[in-house]
């Protein structure tokens, strides 16, 4: 069983990421505040974070630098509507995991998860049919 | 003969930004969009990790499920 968090202030989002992100062996939280997020961060074991950057209430990337505070480990992904080099730079020296710009498609966010948790791929490569002929 | 050196152009400021950007990320994937040969925008970007240090990442953590 892994556990998400996602923290986006949008409802919509935070809704539209939880149905796609669904699975039997998953367990999805969802904050629409950087506030609410460090508070279940603070309370559950999570394996990974889906964080936005622009939110009313707070700056995504400083709520990536107090997980960062109290955890080096735990994947990060933000997800931003606002992209830029600067911003993805500090993503990723403030110890972001993944970037993605928004409309994130859900195949590549899918495909982004996988690549995080990377285990799984000797396993599906061996169950990839043979071609025909071959 | 040239020596290579002498004509070579400074980074510009964004190709520096680009530079920090990989050294940071350490191990992984990029998708860029690059514009008069500069670049403009990251798209996505994904670390990878090391075996060992997802071992040791499950080694450390400390909070109950």
């Amino acid at each position: 069983m892994k556990r998400f968090l996602i923290i986006d202030d949008d409802e919509g989002m935070c809704w539209a990421l939880k149905k796609a992100l669904e699975h039997e062996n998953r367990d999805i939280l969802t904050a629409t505040s950087g506030s609410d997020g460090l508070a279940l961060f603070n309370v559950y074991e999570i394996d990974l974070i889906f964080l936005d950057i622009k939110m009313q209430d707070s700056n995504g990337l400083e709520v990536l630098q107090q997980i960062r505070q109290q955890n080096l480990e735990v994947p990060v992904l933000i997800m931003t509507g606002y992209s830029s080099l600067s911003i993805a730079l500090q993503a990723i020296e403030k110890g972001a995991t993944g970037y993605l710009t928004k409309p994130v498609q859900i195949p590549k966010l899918q495909e982004t998860i996988k690549k995080i948790f990377s285990e799984d791929d000797i396993t599906e490569q061996k169950a990839l049919p043979e071609l025909p002929g071959t | 003969m040239s020596s290579g050196s002498g004509n070579a152009k400074s980074l510009t400021n964004r190709e520096k930004q680009l530079i920090r950007f990989l050294r940071h990320l350490e191990f992984g994937e990029i998708r860029i969009r690059v514009e008069n040969g500069q670049p403009v925008l990251i798209y996505e970007a994904i670390k990878n990790f090391k075996l060992d240090e997802k071992i040791d990442s499950r080694n450390t953590r400390h909070k109950e499920t």
